[in-house]
């Protein structure tokens, strides 16, 4: 018996010796995917780039490739995509009372979208005209040199990133080898005023086989953040006040506006749109220059997250997708129901400074913003007002409303009607003492059972305090209950004036004391 | 030659693609110092544009202003066209041909006592 076993297991031993290298040609030899990222399949033949002394006239960019808005048009069929992308220098209105000096790919920022597949030929021209006389524009930069750099092309940045004089065209070919969602940017020193002064976009790359799901929407967001200071001769345009980019800003990666493609609360104003139970398609790219987005869509999960734009590298059941400067990710999700689906960088941040959005899928979305608690940004003028409102968001907002009812203590519109200064000096001074003596805190107590706390404040504090609530008695409308509200915007400043904007290391902003 | 014709002409050097330096990143320092009213006001006066790399161990800020100044105070050099960049390292200035040619003018620059260290390599001539 223990013979027949030797002789069994030798025979086992082997039948597996003599398998291995069947195994191992079977392994090879079976019908293994073709790896799509194999260098044998790339095209690594784009040519060589052209500089001439002649310019583009007539629209700033062209391209059956292109799109300008947020609407990504689909795929072009032809396997050859002449793009052309031109650069200006133009006034851009980056916020409600705020011009910006822009310089622009394509006359616009963010610049165009473009759209092509792996293995597409990029034909591309690009005339600066940073130099050609545009509306308004007398006020801008001084004509300077540019480039353009393609994060989807794998070519020589020395011979294709070069940087042209105003009245060159530069013009090459090249071929994307993966697919995703890329930056594009000009890579003239110093890089970081070119990104930040407006000079990117975004480049979509389709796998060859295309994407592997079916979205009823497509939309393109390109989150960047802008640096900007008055313009310091206090120049205006249409009646508006330029600003310039802020170049100590820029460096100390202290930004006073962050929004989603090129103006701030962009899609707010003029929300996207879907319907239930649509699949919608976000391609989302961070072109920074410096700063980091927590990309998020309130009441939803990201179905798929597809990150830097390739469906290789996939993720499911997302909250939200983190990018880096200069990363993209496409992002799928259903819309479950009616309603307004705000979009945000929950580095939230960033979102008082302008990077919201709205996705309108019907219903009841028009509270949109205030819906998910993000602070407005109406803020007053005087900066005794401004100091007393960042006071009362930060100490106050607990307990009270300012025109949005009764929390645990009263809703405090109106309360610089119903009571003089001195009053509320000595409330906010000392309650304690007030809750004793007098007989109106002794009511106060009476109806909402919870004693006011005392909140340390200085004489200064609660002069800015009683200053923010007279402005707010003065300027605020009631409407529902959104919490804070809003003023008009005649009374309001821009984020960049307020305290709420972030402010420069040593040096506090819009004016605080 | 017309104005135009002269920022046209200027413009077509600067497209060629025979680079005097090492041809890395050569449009760049171009392109930090460029300023086109100096290129569009030299062409006019028939004058030429230098644009030199700037080299050596010093602190790159006073180089940059050591060359800066050098080049200033040199003759045939047009006033107010001097510019220098700290990243890249870079000069560039409005020269009247007449006066010196570019390398003769690098040259004297890089002798002055206060640029004593610094390498001045010419990358293009806008003429």
């Amino acid at each position: 018996m223990r013979k027949t076993l030797t002789r069994f297991a030798k025979v086992l031993l082997l039948a597996a010796i003599a398998a291995l290298p069947a195994c191992h040609q079977g392994g090879e030899g079976a019908a293994q995917p073709k790896d799509p990222y194999d260098p044998a399949r790339m095209d690594f033949s784009p040519s060589a780039a052209v500089v001439k002394s002649e310019r583009h006239s007539g629209s700033f960019s062209k391209g059956d490739a292109i799109s300008l808005g947020p609407d990504v048009k689909p795929l072009a069929p032809e396997a050859v995509k002449e793009i052309q992308i031109d650069v200006t220098h133009k006034v851009i209105d980056l916020a409600p009372g705020v011009k910006f000096t822009a310089w622009t790919f394509g006359d616009q920022v963010p610049g165009p979208i473009v759209r092509a597949r792996v293995g597409d030929r990029i034909r591309f021209s690009m005339t600066n005209r940073s130099d050609e006389r545009m509306p308004a524009a007398s006020f801008a930069t001084a004509p300077m040199m540019h480039s353009m750099d393609f994060h989807a092309a794998m070519v020589s940045p020395t011979d294709k990133y070069r940087s042209i004089a105003p009245g060159q065209t530069i013009s090459y070919e090249f071929t994307p080898n993966y697919p995703g969602v890329f930056m594009y940017h000009c890579g003239t020193p110093m890089v970081l005023e070119h990104i930040a002064s407006g000079m990117y976009g975004m480049f979509i790359v389709e796998p060859r086989e295309g994407y592997p799901t079916k979205a009823a929407r497509e939309y393109a967001i390109v989150q960047s953040e802008f640096y900007t200071k008055p313009d310091p001769q206090g120049r205006k345009v249409d009646g508006v006040p330029l600003y310039t980019l802020d170049t100590e800003r820029v460096r100390a990666k202290a930004p006073t506006y962050t929004v989603f493609n090129g103006q701030y609360n962009r899609f707010v104003d003029k929300p996207l749109l879907a319907k239930p139970g649509e699949r919608v398609r976000l391609f989302v790219i961070n072109v920074g220059p410096s700063n980091t987005s927590s990309f998020h869509v309130v009441g939803t999960i990201f179905d798929r997250v597809w990150m830097d734009g390739n469906p290789d590298n996939q993720m499911r059941g997302m909250q939200t997708v983190l990018l880096g400067s200069s990363s993209a990710a496409i992002v799928e999700f259903v819309v479950p129901e009616a309603g307004g689906y705000v979009f945000v960088d929950h580095h939230f941040a960033n979102a008082s400074q302008g990077a919201v959005g709205i996705i309108d899928a019907g219903g009841k979305g028009e509270e949109g913003a205030e819906h998910h608690n993000i602070p407005a940004t109406s803020t007053p003028t005087d900066p005794a007002a401004v100091q007393g409102k960042l006071n009362f968001e930060s100490k106050c907002l607990a307990c009270h409303s300012i025109g949005g009812g009764d929390k645990l203590g009263p809703d405090l519109y109106g309360v610089t009607k119903r009571r003089d200064a001195g009053w509320i000096a000595r409330w906010l001074h000392d309650p304690e003492a007030m809750l004793k003596s007098d007989a109106d805190a002794k009511k106060l107590l009476e109806k909402y059972r919870i004693p006011m706390p005392n909140q340390s404040m200085t004489d200064e504090g609660v002069k800015d305090m009683i200053a923010y609530f007279k402005w707010a008695d003065e300027n605020i409308h009631v409407h529902g209950t959104q919490q804070p509200q809003t003023a008009p915007p005649a009374v309001s400043k821009p984020p960049s004036q307020t305290l709420s904007a972030t402010p420069m290391p040593g040096r506090a902003a819009g004016g605080a004391k | 030659m017309s104005a135009r014709g002269g920022i046209a002409a200027a413009l077509a050097a600067l497209a060629s693609s025979g680079a005097l330096a090492c041809g890395v990143c050569v449009e760049d320092k171009i392109a930090a110092t460029y300023d086109h009213a100096v290129v569009t006001e030299a062409a006019a006066r028939r004058h030429v544009v230098v644009f030199a790399a700037v080299e050596g161990s010093g602190v790159p800020a006073e180089a940059s202003r050591a060359v800066k100044e050098a080049a200033a105070k040199l003759k045939g050099v047009d006033r107010g066209t001097v510019r220098a960049a700290d990243s890249p390292r870079a000069l560039s200035f409005a020269l009247d041909p007449r006066s010196a040619t570019p390398e003769a003018a690098l040259a004297a620059i890089q002798r002055a006592p206060r640029a004593a260290g610094v390498r001045l390599t010419l990358i293009r001539v806008l003429r």
